[in-house]
């Protein structure tokens, strides 16, 4: 692999990703404005997750194309922890992120012959998420989520929604998509 | 004449003195004119005189005693003819003196030795005289006077002679009466029990032999007599201890009799404890019997015991088998259940999907999203229905793996418990063996005590037998010690009547 092709193909897809996220926040910061003015006890569906051991996550409907089932992540060479590596998603490559680093959780050492994938659309992307259980899907009201404890764990609240019936941690992916820390601008020596 | 030494030594004992020989030529007045005479005749009658001795012995041989008794002496007329023809002649020697009266003795002595009597010697002078006579008448015819003193020349001497003769017999007369008496004498000591003397052997030689016999019989009579004392003396040492050997051999009979008892008396103690030994052995025969026939009992049972425990075995080996099975098929449950979780799985995804495309489709898909939630619900059902099962199924994998732990040990316990059977078996078969032997063992100490009971009656015959044997032994014993004190008796009697006797 050539260094010259490989940066290139990187910077290729930063900064695609990022004018997708920028025009997603714009979308959904004009759509919550809108639900927010329209009824604030609106109700919303989100995929229930687990990662790790026993830390619970939530993903709001909105952003999720789908959940799948893969038998096989394959590793990309080169890239940084958070890049689980690639599947194959109907034919075509989909990008598969583990969250453990970003969000400081303890990965789990069993592997099972499965992993679930939730994907997300973002922007005009698609990418997965690999998550340890599919626990099912339910609602949360956006308004009534309390806010993440800032010593909790790392400071990572900034992908943080708020905190759904005091266990399960609602996710702001567009944030997180447009954060810096997936920006990966390394050079290879 | 024979003249040995003791006759001349005799003659010289009864010797005449020269003044007896010159008183007895004076008493007959022989002269030496009658010796001249004599010794003149000596020439007229030497011619004549082996005719003269003939004649002598023709008389002679008339009286067969008188030749007995020539020949007993030892002598012949032939060796007496040249004596006689001597002593005829020495009648006409001229000389007359010591030596003359000496030969005449001896010629007397030997008569008188041989037994030839006087009246034979004197008698034989007659025919001398009727033989030399008519010589001297012949010779002197014309001279008378000579010849009358010639006659009594011959006359005188002839009656010295006839004197000489008769001194001879004389003496042997006086030696006889003299040793008669001393042995006499001798022989009244030794009939009195003196063997100590010895009798004076006297000079006469018939007298000296019969003396030297008498000694040779009394010595012999000591030496008897000294034989039978030692004999006697021995025979009562001998009977003394013949008397102690007879109370040694008593005292043994009376000890023989005395254990012969006291055997008799054990011999019955022992039959009375061969008879409890017969009964004890009977006793443990028949409770040999009875526990053989419990152990051959025990060892069928043994064997049915081991049957059992081998269907046993085998029951719990099928047990095992099927119990395996039973958890193969869990297991296929188990792989069933897993392909129900994954559908059930799939069916959740499935239905979050679809949750998820309602979402999208906003309002048009909420009945759609119930539709989802009932099928998520059913998902999750199935999901725990799974779960439950495969609790259930681990249950149950728990539980058959138990039972086949179980009935492993159930299967080794069983080969143990038949290890131990068998154990018992070979263990009851080796006491029924024993058992067996003891049976044979007491059956024959029964008959061993059978045989030892007769023996004993035979022993106890024989004790009899010895004890009756003992009796008469000390009977006889007793008859022996009798007849050895008579023969003690007898024997000291001898001593005694040996002791009469003095021997030295």
């Amino acid at each position: 692999m050539r260094k010259d092709s490989k940066s290139n193909y990187f910077d290729g897809l930063l900064s695609d990703s990022e004018s997708l996220a920028v025009l997603n926040r714009r979308s959904e910061e004009m759509a919550k404005e809108q639900k927010l003015h329209d009824d604030s006890q609106i109700k919303e569906d989100f995929i229930h997750f687990r990662l790790g051991q026993k830390d619970e996550y939530g993903i709001p409907y909105r952003i999720v194309e789908e959940v799948i089932s893969v038998s096989k992540i394959t590793k990309v060479p080169c890239t940084p922890s958070f890049i689980a590596g690639v599947v194959n998603r109907r034919g075509e490559m989909l990008s598969v992120l583990d969250l453990y680093h970003l969000l400081g959780i303890e990965k789990t050492l069993d592997k099972p012959n499965n992993f679930d994938v939730v994907v997300i659309r973002s922007s005009s992307s698609l990418v997965g998420i690999r998550v340890d259980d599919l626990i099912g899907n339910d609602e949360f009201e956006p308004n009534s989520l309390t806010e993440p404890l800032e010593s909790d764990r790392q400071d990572n609240s900034k992908f943080v929604l708020g905190i759904h019936q005091g266990k399960i941690t609602m996710l702001d992916f567009e944030k997180l998509l447009e954060s810096s820390i997936l920006q990966v601008n390394k050079k290879i020596d | 004449m024979n003249m040995n030494d003791s006759t001349q030594d005799q003659a010289h004992a009864i010797s005449i003195s020269s003044s007896e020989r010159e008183r007895r030529l004076k008493f007959v007045r022989f002269t030496a004119k009658d010796a001249k005479l004599l010794a003149e005749m000596l020439d007229t009658v030497s011619p004549k005189a082996n005719a003269i001795v003939d004649d002598f012995y023709d008389n002679l041989s008339q009286y067969p005693e008188l030749l007995d008794i020539i020949n007993q002496a030892g002598s012949s007329v032939e060796r007496l003819k040249a004596s006689q023809r001597h002593y005829l002649l020495d009648l006409f020697g001229g000389e007359y003196g010591e030596n003359y009266f000496m030969r005449r003795l001896k010629i007397g002595t030997v008569h008188t030795r041989i037994g030839l009597g006087p009246q034979w010697y004197l008698g034989s002078y007659a025919g001398y005289t009727r033989q030399i006579i008519p010589l001297i008448t012949k010779k002197y015819r014309f001279r008378p006077k000579k010849m009358d003193d010639t006659i009594g020349a011959l006359n005188k001497i002839i009656f010295i002679d006839a004197q000489l003769v008769m001194d001879s017999y004389e003496s042997v007369t006086k030696q006889l009466d003299k040793a008669m008496v001393s042995y006499t004498k001798f022989v009244d000591e030794v009939t009195g029990g003196n063997l100590t003397n010895k009798v004076e052997i006297p000079s006469n030689p018939d007298l000296a032999r019969l003396g030297i016999r008498l000694n040779q019989m009394t010595e012999s009579l000591a030496e008897i007599t000294n034989r039978n004392e030692e004999a006697s003396n021995g025979l009562a040492v001998t009977v003394n201890e013949l008397l102690g050997v007879i109370s040694e051999q008593s005292a043994g009979a009376n000890q023989q009799a005395a254990a012969v008892n006291e055997t008799t008396s054990t011999l019955e103690e022992i039959r009375a404890i061969s008879k409890q030994t017969q009964e004890k052995a009977e006793a443990l025969g028949e409770v040999a019997d009875k526990t053989r026939a419990d152990g051959e009992l025990g060892v069928e049972i043994v064997e049915q015991t081991t049957q059992g425990m081998e269907s046993i075995r085998d029951q719990v080996q099928d047990i095992a088998q099927n119990i395996l099975a039973l958890s193969e098929q869990t297991q296929q449950i188990g792989e069933i259940t897993s392909s129900v979780n994954d559908l059930a799985q799939q069916l959740k995804m499935l239905s979050l999907n679809a949750s998820i495309e309602a979402a999208k489709a906003g309002e048009a898909g909420k009945g759609f999203a119930v539709v989802a939630a009932e099928v998520k619900d059913l998902a999750e059902q199935s999901q725990q229905a799974t779960v439950q099962v495969n609790g259930i199924l681990q249950e149950i994998q728990r539980a058959t793996d138990k039972a086949v732990m179980v009935t492993e040990e159930g299967t080794k316990g069983v080969d143990h418990g038949m290890n131990l059977v068998e154990q018992s078996g070979s263990a009851m078969k080796n006491l029924t063996s024993a058992i067996r032997e003891a049976s044979i063992a007491s059956r024959q100490i029964v008959a061993a005590v059978h045989q030892e009971a007769t023996g004993i009656d035979q022993i106890a015959m024989a004790m009899r037998e010895i004890n009756e044997a003992a009796r008469r032994v000390v009977d006889s014993t007793q008859k022996t010690k009798s007849s050895a004190e008579t023969l003690g008796e007898m024997s000291e009697e001898m001593r005694s009547s040996i002791k009469t006797f003095r021997k030295s």
